[in-house]
Protein backbone atom coordinates (compact mmCIF):
# COMPACT_ATOMS: atom_id res chain seq x y z
CA UNK A 1 0.00 0.00 0.00
CA UNK A 2 1.83 3.21 -0.94
CA UNK A 3 1.66 6.11 1.54
CA UNK A 4 1.64 9.50 -0.63
CA UNK A 5 2.40 12.83 1.00
CA UNK A 6 -0.22 15.51 -0.20
CA UNK A 7 0.35 18.65 1.73
CA UNK A 8 2.67 19.90 3.81
CA UNK A 9 2.70 22.55 6.51
CA UNK A 10 5.02 24.42 8.59
CA UNK A 11 5.38 27.42 11.32
CA UNK A 12 8.89 28.25 12.76
CA UNK A 13 11.29 30.73 13.73
CA UNK A 14 11.96 30.98 10.19
CA UNK A 15 8.44 32.05 9.38
CA UNK A 16 4.91 30.60 8.68
CA UNK A 17 4.28 28.44 5.84
CA UNK A 18 6.60 26.74 3.39
CA UNK A 19 7.66 29.41 0.97
CA UNK A 20 8.86 31.84 4.26
CA UNK A 21 10.85 28.68 5.62
CA UNK A 22 12.63 27.67 2.23
CA UNK A 23 13.66 31.08 1.76
CA UNK A 24 15.22 31.34 5.01
CA UNK A 25 16.82 27.99 4.57
CA UNK A 26 18.26 28.85 1.30
CA UNK A 27 19.79 31.70 2.34
CA UNK A 28 21.26 30.57 5.57
CA UNK A 29 19.08 32.80 7.92
CA UNK A 30 18.60 32.03 11.77
CA UNK A 31 15.40 32.48 13.57
CA UNK A 32 16.97 32.52 16.58
CA UNK A 33 17.06 35.91 18.66
CA UNK A 34 18.07 37.20 22.20
CA UNK A 35 14.62 36.99 24.27
CA UNK A 36 14.20 38.57 27.79
CA UNK A 37 13.11 36.14 30.79
CA UNK A 38 12.67 36.23 34.37
CA UNK A 39 16.66 35.21 34.33
CA UNK A 40 18.43 37.46 31.86
CA UNK A 41 18.61 36.87 28.13
CA UNK A 42 18.33 33.82 26.13
CA UNK A 43 18.51 33.17 22.43
CA UNK A 44 15.39 31.32 20.75
CA UNK A 45 13.75 30.22 17.82
CA UNK A 46 10.84 32.35 18.45
CA UNK A 47 8.15 33.25 15.71
CA UNK A 48 8.17 37.01 16.16
CA UNK A 49 3.98 36.94 16.08
CA UNK A 50 2.73 37.58 19.66
CA UNK A 51 -0.17 35.02 20.47
CA UNK A 52 -2.80 38.29 19.78
CA UNK A 53 -1.51 38.74 16.10
CA UNK A 54 -1.62 34.93 15.55
CA UNK A 55 -5.57 34.88 17.38
CA UNK A 56 -6.63 37.71 14.54
CA UNK A 57 -4.56 35.71 11.67
CA UNK A 58 -6.74 32.75 12.79
CA UNK A 59 -10.07 34.65 13.03
CA UNK A 60 -10.28 34.09 16.68
CA UNK A 61 -11.85 36.21 19.71
CA UNK A 62 -9.32 37.71 21.60
CA UNK A 63 -10.84 36.93 24.64
CA UNK A 64 -10.35 32.83 23.62
CA UNK A 65 -8.24 30.87 25.64
CA UNK A 66 -6.29 29.12 22.89
CA UNK A 67 -3.26 27.99 23.87
CA UNK A 68 -0.09 29.47 21.41
CA UNK A 69 0.96 25.72 21.05
CA UNK A 70 -2.47 25.14 19.56
CA UNK A 71 -2.11 28.59 17.38
CA UNK A 72 1.52 27.57 15.73
CA UNK A 73 -0.28 23.82 15.06
CA UNK A 74 -3.64 25.44 13.48
CA UNK A 75 -1.65 27.41 10.95
CA UNK A 76 0.60 24.67 9.83
CA UNK A 77 -2.16 21.94 10.11
CA UNK A 78 -4.30 24.10 7.75
CA UNK A 79 -1.80 24.65 5.24
CA UNK A 80 -0.95 21.17 5.30
CA UNK A 81 -4.94 20.39 4.50
CA UNK A 82 -4.94 22.92 2.06
CA UNK A 83 -8.10 22.87 -0.02
CA UNK A 84 -8.23 19.24 0.84
CA UNK A 85 -12.34 18.69 1.97
CA UNK A 86 -13.43 15.79 4.43
CA UNK A 87 -15.51 12.93 2.58
CA UNK A 88 -17.74 10.26 4.42
CA UNK A 89 -16.27 7.37 2.23
CA UNK A 90 -12.75 8.26 3.35
CA UNK A 91 -11.40 7.21 6.50
CA UNK A 92 -9.72 10.11 7.92
CA UNK A 93 -7.89 10.69 11.00
CA UNK A 94 -5.02 13.51 12.88
CA UNK A 95 -2.44 12.65 15.06
CA UNK A 96 -0.23 15.27 16.97
CA UNK A 97 2.66 15.22 18.42
CA UNK A 98 3.18 17.27 21.36
CA UNK A 99 5.28 17.84 24.88
CA UNK A 100 4.07 20.81 25.80
CA UNK A 101 0.83 21.05 25.26
CA UNK A 102 -1.28 24.17 26.85
CA UNK A 103 1.76 25.01 29.40
CA UNK A 104 2.16 28.37 27.83
CA UNK A 105 -1.36 29.16 29.42
CA UNK A 106 -0.77 27.41 32.62
CA UNK A 107 2.57 29.05 32.97
CA UNK A 108 0.89 32.40 32.56
CA UNK A 109 -1.41 31.39 35.42
CA UNK A 110 1.05 29.88 37.83
CA UNK A 111 3.24 33.64 36.78
CA UNK A 112 0.60 35.68 38.25
CA UNK A 113 -0.11 33.73 41.07
CA UNK A 114 3.43 33.60 42.28
CA UNK A 115 4.71 36.86 41.41
CA UNK A 116 1.27 39.04 41.37
CA UNK A 117 -0.41 36.82 44.20
CA UNK A 118 -3.29 36.85 41.58
CA UNK A 119 -4.95 33.64 41.37
CA UNK A 120 -7.91 34.47 39.58
CA UNK A 121 -6.50 33.02 36.05
CA UNK A 122 -6.89 29.48 37.29
CA UNK A 123 -9.34 28.82 34.47
CA UNK A 124 -6.22 28.71 32.08
CA UNK A 125 -5.01 25.51 33.64
CA UNK A 126 -8.52 24.17 31.54
CA UNK A 127 -6.20 23.88 28.43
CA UNK A 128 -2.89 22.61 29.99
CA UNK A 129 -3.05 19.05 28.67
CA UNK A 130 -1.72 17.67 25.62
CA UNK A 131 -5.11 15.78 24.11
CA UNK A 132 -6.74 19.63 24.72
CA UNK A 133 -4.55 21.10 22.31
CA UNK A 134 -5.17 18.49 20.01
CA UNK A 135 -8.97 19.08 20.41
CA UNK A 136 -8.90 22.77 19.79
CA UNK A 137 -6.92 22.22 16.56
CA UNK A 138 -9.43 19.51 16.08
CA UNK A 139 -12.24 21.45 15.88
CA UNK A 140 -11.23 23.82 13.12
CA UNK A 141 -9.90 20.49 10.98
CA UNK A 142 -13.02 18.16 11.41
CA UNK A 143 -11.36 14.77 11.59
CA UNK A 144 -13.83 11.95 13.04
CA UNK A 145 -12.64 8.80 12.32
CA UNK A 146 -9.14 8.60 14.39
CA UNK A 147 -7.83 11.78 16.49
CA UNK A 148 -5.00 10.94 19.03
CA UNK A 149 -1.74 12.57 20.67
CA UNK A 150 1.55 11.37 21.10
CA UNK A 151 4.01 12.04 23.44
CA UNK A 152 7.57 10.73 22.52
CA UNK A 153 9.77 13.69 23.75
CA UNK A 154 11.78 15.34 20.92
CA UNK A 155 10.40 12.27 18.09
CA UNK A 156 7.49 13.10 19.21
CA UNK A 157 6.10 14.57 15.49
CA UNK A 158 8.35 11.87 13.93
CA UNK A 159 6.41 9.02 15.72
CA UNK A 160 3.11 10.96 14.86
CA UNK A 161 4.22 10.42 11.33
CA UNK A 162 5.35 7.18 11.62
CA UNK A 163 1.85 5.57 13.74
CA UNK A 164 0.04 7.22 10.51
CA UNK A 165 1.90 5.99 7.97
CA UNK A 166 1.80 2.40 9.56
CA UNK A 167 -2.04 2.92 9.80
CA UNK A 168 -2.81 3.32 5.91
CA UNK A 169 0.00 0.80 5.45
CA UNK A 170 -2.44 -1.69 7.73
CA UNK A 171 -5.65 -0.11 5.43
CA UNK A 172 -7.05 1.14 9.06
CA UNK A 173 -7.25 4.72 7.52
CA UNK A 174 -7.46 6.76 4.53
CA UNK A 175 -5.74 9.55 5.09
CA UNK A 176 -4.34 11.39 7.77
CA UNK A 177 -2.69 14.64 9.03
CA UNK A 178 0.39 13.83 11.07
CA UNK A 179 3.10 15.45 12.75
CA UNK A 180 3.69 18.09 16.05
CA UNK A 181 4.11 21.17 17.65
CA UNK A 182 5.86 22.68 20.41
CA UNK A 183 5.98 25.92 21.84
CA UNK A 184 8.53 27.67 24.37
CA UNK A 185 8.34 27.49 27.68
CA UNK A 186 9.87 28.25 30.39
CA UNK A 187 9.55 24.88 31.97
CA UNK A 188 11.83 23.80 29.01
CA UNK A 189 14.06 26.25 28.90
CA UNK A 190 14.66 26.30 32.30
CA UNK A 191 14.73 22.77 32.33
CA UNK A 192 17.45 22.14 29.53
CA UNK A 193 19.83 24.86 31.02
CA UNK A 194 19.83 22.93 34.09
CA UNK A 195 20.96 19.91 32.15
CA UNK A 196 24.05 22.13 31.05
CA UNK A 197 23.54 21.90 27.61
CA UNK A 198 22.02 25.35 26.70
CA UNK A 199 24.12 27.04 24.28
CA UNK A 200 24.39 30.88 25.44
CA UNK A 201 25.73 31.41 22.18
CA UNK A 202 23.87 30.14 18.68
CA UNK A 203 24.03 26.55 18.74
CA UNK A 204 27.07 24.85 16.43
CA UNK A 205 25.34 21.30 15.64
CA UNK A 206 28.21 18.73 14.79
CA UNK A 207 31.11 21.42 15.24
CA UNK A 208 33.90 19.77 17.80
CA UNK A 209 33.34 23.12 19.81
CA UNK A 210 30.02 22.96 20.33
CA UNK A 211 28.46 23.22 24.04
CA UNK A 212 24.64 22.90 23.43
CA UNK A 213 21.38 23.64 21.68
CA UNK A 214 18.91 26.92 21.81
CA UNK A 215 15.44 26.15 22.13
CA UNK A 216 12.59 26.84 19.30
CA UNK A 217 9.04 26.66 18.63
CA UNK A 218 6.89 25.83 15.59
CA UNK A 219 4.48 23.01 13.94
CA UNK A 220 5.04 20.79 11.11
CA UNK A 221 2.34 18.86 9.59
CA UNK A 222 2.16 16.44 6.66
CA UNK A 223 -1.10 15.41 5.17
CA UNK A 224 -0.61 10.98 3.83
CA UNK A 225 -3.12 9.24 1.89
CA UNK A 226 -3.62 6.34 -0.07
CA UNK A 227 -4.61 5.45 -3.43
CA UNK A 228 -8.33 5.44 -2.16
CA UNK A 229 -8.32 9.21 -0.55
CA UNK A 230 -5.88 10.14 -3.68
CA UNK A 231 -8.65 8.88 -5.65
CA UNK A 232 -11.37 11.21 -3.91
CA UNK A 233 -8.96 14.46 -3.03
CA UNK A 234 -7.27 14.77 -6.41
CA UNK A 235 -4.09 16.27 -4.64
CA UNK A 236 -0.99 16.14 -6.33
CA UNK A 237 1.47 13.86 -4.96
CA UNK A 238 4.42 16.08 -3.45
CA UNK A 239 6.32 12.72 -2.05
CA UNK A 240 5.77 9.24 -0.81
CA UNK A 241 6.59 8.35 2.87
CA UNK A 242 8.80 5.67 2.27
CA UNK A 243 10.05 4.15 5.15
CA UNK A 244 9.91 4.71 9.61
CA UNK A 245 11.61 2.85 12.04
CA UNK A 246 11.13 3.57 15.85
CA UNK A 247 14.00 1.78 18.56
CA UNK A 248 15.08 2.26 22.11
CA UNK A 249 18.43 3.03 22.73
CA UNK A 250 18.27 2.08 26.56
CA UNK A 251 21.16 4.01 27.97
CA UNK A 252 20.29 7.17 29.47
CA UNK A 253 17.05 8.94 30.68
CA UNK A 254 18.30 11.82 28.59
CA UNK A 255 21.31 11.36 27.00
CA UNK A 256 22.13 8.88 24.49
CA UNK A 257 24.55 6.01 23.99
CA UNK A 258 27.66 6.90 22.82
CA UNK A 259 27.80 4.36 19.67
CA UNK A 260 24.23 5.61 18.61
CA UNK A 261 22.90 2.41 19.16
CA UNK A 262 19.35 3.42 18.74
CA UNK A 263 19.72 5.78 16.35
CA UNK A 264 22.03 3.18 14.08
CA UNK A 265 19.00 0.70 14.85
CA UNK A 266 16.42 3.10 13.49
CA UNK A 267 18.28 4.11 10.61
CA UNK A 268 18.98 0.56 9.42
CA UNK A 269 15.13 -0.50 10.05
CA UNK A 270 13.19 2.67 8.04
CA UNK A 271 16.13 1.82 5.27
CA UNK A 272 14.87 -1.81 5.29
CA UNK A 273 11.52 -0.49 5.08
CA UNK A 274 11.93 1.55 2.64
CA UNK A 275 14.00 -1.22 1.05
CA UNK A 276 16.92 1.07 0.20
CA UNK A 277 20.42 1.07 0.58
CA UNK A 278 22.13 3.89 2.66
CA UNK A 279 23.52 5.20 -1.08
CA UNK A 280 20.33 5.61 -2.35
CA UNK A 281 19.98 8.29 0.59
CA UNK A 282 20.85 12.12 -1.23
CA UNK A 283 19.95 14.05 2.14
CA UNK A 284 19.68 13.22 5.62
CA UNK A 285 18.48 16.02 7.81
CA UNK A 286 19.97 14.68 11.28
CA UNK A 287 18.66 15.15 14.68
CA UNK A 288 22.27 17.34 15.26
CA UNK A 289 20.72 19.61 18.14
CA UNK A 290 24.50 20.42 18.99
CA UNK A 291 24.63 18.83 22.18
CA UNK A 292 27.90 17.01 23.27
CA UNK A 293 26.39 14.01 23.21
CA UNK A 294 23.40 14.10 20.85
CA UNK A 295 25.71 15.13 17.79
CA UNK A 296 28.69 12.91 19.15
CA UNK A 297 26.25 9.87 19.18
CA UNK A 298 24.42 9.98 15.73
CA UNK A 299 27.90 11.01 14.07
CA UNK A 300 29.22 7.50 15.16
CA UNK A 301 25.54 5.84 14.12
CA UNK A 302 26.16 7.62 10.99
CA UNK A 303 29.51 6.18 10.61
CA UNK A 304 28.47 2.87 10.71
CA UNK A 305 24.78 2.76 8.78
CA UNK A 306 26.39 4.66 5.87
CA UNK A 307 29.62 3.27 6.19
CA UNK A 308 31.46 4.33 3.02
CA UNK A 309 29.26 5.99 2.04
CA UNK A 310 29.68 10.11 1.57
CA UNK A 311 26.26 10.97 2.74
CA UNK A 312 25.24 14.54 2.48
CA UNK A 313 23.98 15.40 5.65
CA UNK A 314 22.87 18.73 7.92
CA UNK A 315 20.95 19.61 10.79
CA UNK A 316 18.86 22.91 10.60
CA UNK A 317 18.55 23.40 14.23
CA UNK A 318 20.72 26.12 13.99
CA UNK A 319 18.02 27.85 11.65
CA UNK A 320 14.85 26.57 13.60
CA UNK A 321 16.33 25.90 17.22
CA UNK A 322 15.19 22.83 18.84
CA UNK A 323 12.00 22.98 18.61
CA UNK A 324 11.40 19.44 20.58
CA UNK A 325 8.30 17.36 19.78
CA UNK A 326 7.85 19.28 16.50
CA UNK A 327 11.06 18.73 15.56
CA UNK A 328 10.05 15.43 13.43
CA UNK A 329 7.10 17.45 11.73
CA UNK A 330 9.46 20.81 11.12
CA UNK A 331 12.09 18.73 9.20
CA UNK A 332 9.85 16.08 7.43
CA UNK A 333 8.67 18.70 6.13
CA UNK A 334 12.06 20.38 5.12
CA UNK A 335 13.06 17.29 3.55
CA UNK A 336 10.22 16.87 1.68
CA UNK A 337 10.54 20.31 0.25
CA UNK A 338 14.69 19.36 -0.54
CA UNK A 339 12.67 16.63 -2.54
CA UNK A 340 10.79 19.22 -4.25
CA UNK A 341 13.21 22.06 -4.99
CA UNK A 342 16.35 19.66 -5.24
CA UNK A 343 18.42 21.10 -2.76
CA UNK A 344 20.10 20.48 0.12
CA UNK A 345 19.66 22.83 3.58
CA UNK A 346 23.02 24.40 4.88
CA UNK A 347 24.41 23.56 8.40
CA UNK A 348 25.12 26.80 10.03
CA UNK A 349 27.32 27.73 12.45
CA UNK A 350 29.97 25.11 12.10
CA UNK A 351 33.88 25.89 12.13
CA UNK A 352 35.58 22.61 13.27
CA UNK A 353 35.30 19.06 12.72
CA UNK A 354 34.40 16.72 15.07
CA UNK A 355 37.46 14.99 16.04
CA UNK A 356 35.40 11.32 16.09
CA UNK A 357 34.61 11.27 12.58
CA UNK A 358 36.24 12.44 9.15
CA UNK A 359 32.47 13.49 8.17
CA UNK A 360 31.66 17.35 7.95
CA UNK A 361 28.03 18.50 7.27
CA UNK A 362 27.26 20.22 4.61
CA UNK A 363 27.72 24.32 4.50
CA UNK A 364 26.12 26.09 1.63
CA UNK A 365 23.12 25.86 0.02
CA UNK A 366 23.47 23.12 -2.54
CA UNK A 367 21.17 22.15 -5.97
CA UNK A 368 21.11 18.54 -6.94
CA UNK A 369 18.39 15.72 -7.50
CA UNK A 370 16.96 14.72 -4.75
CA UNK A 371 15.17 10.88 -4.79
CA UNK A 372 15.38 10.13 -1.40
CA UNK A 373 15.53 11.98 2.01
CA UNK A 374 16.18 10.71 5.56
CA UNK A 375 15.17 12.40 9.03
CA UNK A 376 15.95 11.55 12.26
CA UNK A 377 14.36 12.35 15.26
CA UNK A 378 15.72 11.48 19.02
CA UNK A 379 14.24 11.87 22.03
CA UNK A 380 14.36 11.41 25.92
CA UNK A 381 13.69 8.10 27.39
CA UNK A 382 16.30 6.72 24.36
CA UNK A 383 12.75 6.82 21.98
CA UNK A 384 14.78 6.84 18.35
CA UNK A 385 13.12 7.51 14.93
CA UNK A 386 14.10 7.72 11.37
CA UNK A 387 11.81 8.74 8.22
CA UNK A 388 12.88 7.83 4.85
CA UNK A 389 10.69 10.04 2.34
CA UNK A 390 11.08 9.30 -1.57
CA UNK A 391 10.40 11.35 -4.62
CA UNK A 392 6.84 10.97 -5.90
CA UNK B 1 -3.96 -16.02 22.53
CA UNK B 2 -1.38 -15.49 25.19
CA UNK B 3 -1.21 -16.59 29.23
CA UNK B 4 -0.72 -14.65 32.24
CA UNK B 5 2.01 -15.65 34.43
CA UNK B 6 2.85 -12.98 36.99
CA UNK B 7 0.86 -10.44 38.99
CA UNK B 8 1.62 -7.76 41.16
CA UNK B 9 -0.45 -5.64 43.16
CA UNK B 10 0.81 -3.08 44.93
CA UNK B 11 -0.47 0.17 47.29
CA UNK B 12 -0.60 1.63 50.68
CA UNK B 13 -2.73 -1.42 51.38
CA UNK B 14 -0.20 -3.79 51.33
CA UNK B 15 1.19 -6.03 48.32
CA UNK B 16 -0.09 -8.88 46.52
CA UNK B 17 2.85 -11.36 44.82
CA UNK B 18 0.54 -13.97 42.72
CA UNK B 19 -2.03 -14.08 45.44
CA UNK B 20 0.66 -14.01 48.66
CA UNK B 21 -0.41 -10.68 50.57
CA UNK B 22 1.89 -9.56 52.79
CA UNK B 23 1.72 -6.21 54.70
CA UNK B 24 4.07 -3.13 54.02
CA UNK B 25 7.66 -3.17 54.96
CA UNK B 26 7.79 -1.17 57.88
CA UNK B 27 9.38 2.83 56.96
CA UNK B 28 9.65 6.02 58.52
CA UNK B 29 8.22 8.63 56.38
CA UNK B 30 6.64 8.67 53.17
CA UNK B 31 6.24 6.94 49.80
CA UNK B 32 10.19 8.13 49.43
CA UNK B 33 11.44 5.69 52.69
CA UNK B 34 9.00 2.69 51.59
CA UNK B 35 10.69 2.24 48.29
CA UNK B 36 13.90 3.04 49.73
CA UNK B 37 13.17 -0.07 52.60
CA UNK B 38 11.72 -2.51 49.31
CA UNK B 39 15.03 -1.33 47.44
CA UNK B 40 17.05 -2.78 50.34
CA UNK B 41 15.19 -5.34 51.55
CA UNK B 42 15.42 -6.93 48.01
CA UNK B 43 18.95 -6.53 47.94
CA UNK B 44 19.46 -4.48 44.80
CA UNK B 45 22.74 -2.96 43.96
CA UNK B 46 21.80 0.25 41.52
CA UNK B 47 22.89 3.08 42.83
CA UNK B 48 21.08 5.08 39.91
CA UNK B 49 17.63 3.68 41.51
CA UNK B 50 18.28 6.76 44.51
CA UNK B 51 18.38 9.26 41.95
CA UNK B 52 15.42 8.62 40.38
CA UNK B 53 11.63 9.96 40.73
CA UNK B 54 9.06 7.93 43.17
CA UNK B 55 7.15 7.03 39.55
CA UNK B 56 10.61 5.35 38.11
CA UNK B 57 11.50 3.62 41.90
CA UNK B 58 7.85 2.22 41.58
CA UNK B 59 8.09 0.64 37.90
CA UNK B 60 12.16 -0.45 38.75
CA UNK B 61 11.09 -2.07 41.89
CA UNK B 62 8.05 -4.04 40.18
CA UNK B 63 10.18 -5.33 37.83
CA UNK B 64 12.59 -6.31 40.04
CA UNK B 65 9.94 -7.77 42.36
CA UNK B 66 8.96 -9.69 39.27
CA UNK B 67 11.82 -11.36 37.96
CA UNK B 68 12.38 -12.45 41.62
CA UNK B 69 9.82 -14.79 40.87
CA UNK B 70 10.09 -15.54 37.12
CA UNK B 71 12.89 -15.66 35.54
CA UNK B 72 13.45 -13.38 32.28
CA UNK B 73 17.08 -13.68 32.05
CA UNK B 74 16.29 -16.79 28.99
CA UNK B 75 14.68 -13.70 26.67
CA UNK B 76 16.28 -11.95 23.77
CA UNK B 77 17.01 -8.48 24.66
CA UNK B 78 14.41 -7.17 22.04
CA UNK B 79 11.71 -9.87 23.26
CA UNK B 80 9.83 -8.54 26.34
CA UNK B 81 7.90 -5.44 25.10
CA UNK B 82 6.91 -2.84 28.00
CA UNK B 83 3.21 -1.44 27.85
CA UNK B 84 2.42 0.72 31.34
CA UNK B 85 -0.46 2.95 31.96
CA UNK B 86 -1.20 5.78 34.22
CA UNK B 87 -3.76 8.66 34.82
CA UNK B 88 -1.14 11.34 36.16
CA UNK B 89 1.37 10.90 33.78
CA UNK B 90 4.45 12.74 35.27
CA UNK B 91 2.92 15.43 37.15
CA UNK B 92 4.13 14.29 40.79
CA UNK B 93 7.79 15.26 39.21
CA UNK B 94 6.21 18.03 36.80
CA UNK B 95 4.80 19.64 39.67
CA UNK B 96 8.23 20.02 41.28
CA UNK B 97 10.22 21.41 38.63
CA UNK B 98 7.58 23.84 37.66
CA UNK B 99 7.44 25.08 41.19
CA UNK B 100 11.03 25.86 41.13
CA UNK B 101 10.39 28.10 38.03
CA UNK B 102 7.06 29.73 39.80
CA UNK B 103 9.32 30.49 43.00
CA UNK B 104 12.33 32.03 40.47
CA UNK B 105 14.80 29.09 41.89
CA UNK B 106 17.35 27.31 39.88
CA UNK B 107 15.60 24.43 37.76
CA UNK B 108 17.12 21.17 38.94
CA UNK B 109 17.67 18.42 36.51
CA UNK B 110 17.48 15.77 38.53
CA UNK B 111 14.06 16.73 38.44
CA UNK B 112 13.50 17.86 34.78
CA UNK B 113 14.87 14.17 33.40
CA UNK B 114 11.66 13.00 34.97
CA UNK B 115 8.81 15.15 33.99
CA UNK B 116 7.90 12.69 31.07
CA UNK B 117 6.02 9.73 31.98
CA UNK B 118 8.08 7.51 29.51
CA UNK B 119 10.76 7.22 31.19
CA UNK B 120 10.06 4.76 34.04
CA UNK B 121 10.04 2.69 30.76
CA UNK B 122 13.29 3.95 29.86
CA UNK B 123 15.29 3.10 33.59
CA UNK B 124 13.31 -0.42 33.36
CA UNK B 125 15.02 -0.75 30.19
CA UNK B 126 18.15 0.71 31.27
CA UNK B 127 18.47 -1.89 34.05
CA UNK B 128 17.44 -4.62 32.14
CA UNK B 129 18.99 -3.63 28.88
CA UNK B 130 15.84 -4.54 27.09
CA UNK B 131 15.89 -3.02 23.30
CA UNK B 132 12.11 -4.29 22.74
CA UNK B 133 8.97 -2.10 21.66
CA UNK B 134 7.39 0.09 24.95
CA UNK B 135 4.30 2.50 25.26
CA UNK B 136 3.17 4.39 27.71
CA UNK B 137 -0.72 5.32 27.81
CA UNK B 138 -2.16 7.85 29.71
CA UNK B 139 -5.57 6.75 30.72
CA UNK B 140 -8.32 7.23 33.69
CA UNK B 141 -8.20 3.93 34.77
CA UNK B 142 -7.07 0.76 33.91
CA UNK B 143 -8.95 -1.70 32.04
CA UNK B 144 -7.19 -4.89 32.16
CA UNK B 145 -8.75 -6.05 28.92
CA UNK B 146 -8.15 -2.99 27.12
CA UNK B 147 -4.66 -3.18 28.08
CA UNK B 148 -4.19 -6.83 26.84
CA UNK B 149 -5.68 -6.26 23.50
CA UNK B 150 -3.01 -4.11 22.89
CA UNK B 151 -0.72 -6.74 23.83
CA UNK B 152 -2.37 -8.87 21.63
CA UNK B 153 -1.76 -6.33 18.42
CA UNK B 154 2.12 -7.06 19.43
CA UNK B 155 2.23 -10.61 19.96
CA UNK B 156 0.13 -11.12 16.35
CA UNK B 157 2.54 -8.75 14.73
CA UNK B 158 5.61 -10.98 16.26
CA UNK B 159 6.87 -7.85 17.78
CA UNK B 160 7.38 -9.26 21.33
CA UNK B 161 7.23 -13.24 22.77
CA UNK B 162 6.04 -11.29 26.48
CA UNK B 163 4.67 -8.11 27.53
CA UNK B 164 5.39 -6.69 30.88
CA UNK B 165 3.47 -3.55 32.39
CA UNK B 166 -0.24 -2.60 33.82
CA UNK B 167 -0.81 0.16 35.93
CA UNK B 168 1.93 2.76 37.00
CA UNK B 169 0.87 5.58 39.20
CA UNK B 170 2.35 8.30 41.52
CA UNK B 171 0.95 11.48 42.81
CA UNK B 172 2.27 13.03 45.74
CA UNK B 173 2.09 10.11 48.47
CA UNK B 174 -0.52 8.32 46.58
CA UNK B 175 0.82 5.22 44.39
CA UNK B 176 -0.61 2.22 43.28
CA UNK B 177 1.30 -0.61 40.73
CA UNK B 178 -0.67 -3.63 39.03
CA UNK B 179 2.21 -5.10 36.97
CA UNK B 180 1.76 -8.44 34.74
CA UNK B 181 3.95 -10.39 33.11
CA UNK B 182 1.90 -12.19 30.07
CA UNK B 183 3.70 -14.64 27.58
CA UNK B 184 2.88 -15.72 23.98
CA UNK B 185 1.01 -18.68 23.36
Amino acid sequence: MNVYVTGIGVVSALGIGVAANQDALASGRTGIVSCETRKGPKLKGCLSLSDEVLKSRLGLELSAQVPRTAMLAMLAAEEALGDTVMHTDIRSGFINGTTTGGMDLSEAYFSALYLEEDDSEMVKLLTHDLGTVTQLVNQRLGFTNYVNTLSTACSSAANAIMLGARMIKAGMIDRVLVGGVDALTDFTVDGFGSLMIYDSEHCRPFDEERVGLNLGEGAGFLLIENDKSLAQSQNKVLARCAGWANANDAYHQTGTSPEGNGAALAMIEALKVAQLTPSAIDYLNAHGTATKNNDNSELSAIDRVFEGVDVDFSSTKANTGHTLAAAGGIEAVYGIMSILTGAVFPNLNWKNKMLSSDRKPVLTYTKKEINAVMSNSFGFGGNSTSLIFTKA
Amino acid sequence: MSQQVCHIKWNADGLIVDGQQADLLPHEGGLKELLAAYYKSLGLNYPKFHKMDNLSKLGVLGVAMLSAQYDLSAYADDAIAMHFQNASASLDTDWVHQQNINEGKAASPANFVYTLPNIVLGEIAIRNKWYGENLFVVADSFDLERWMKTNQVLFDQNKAEAVLGGWVEVLEEKFELELYFVVKQ
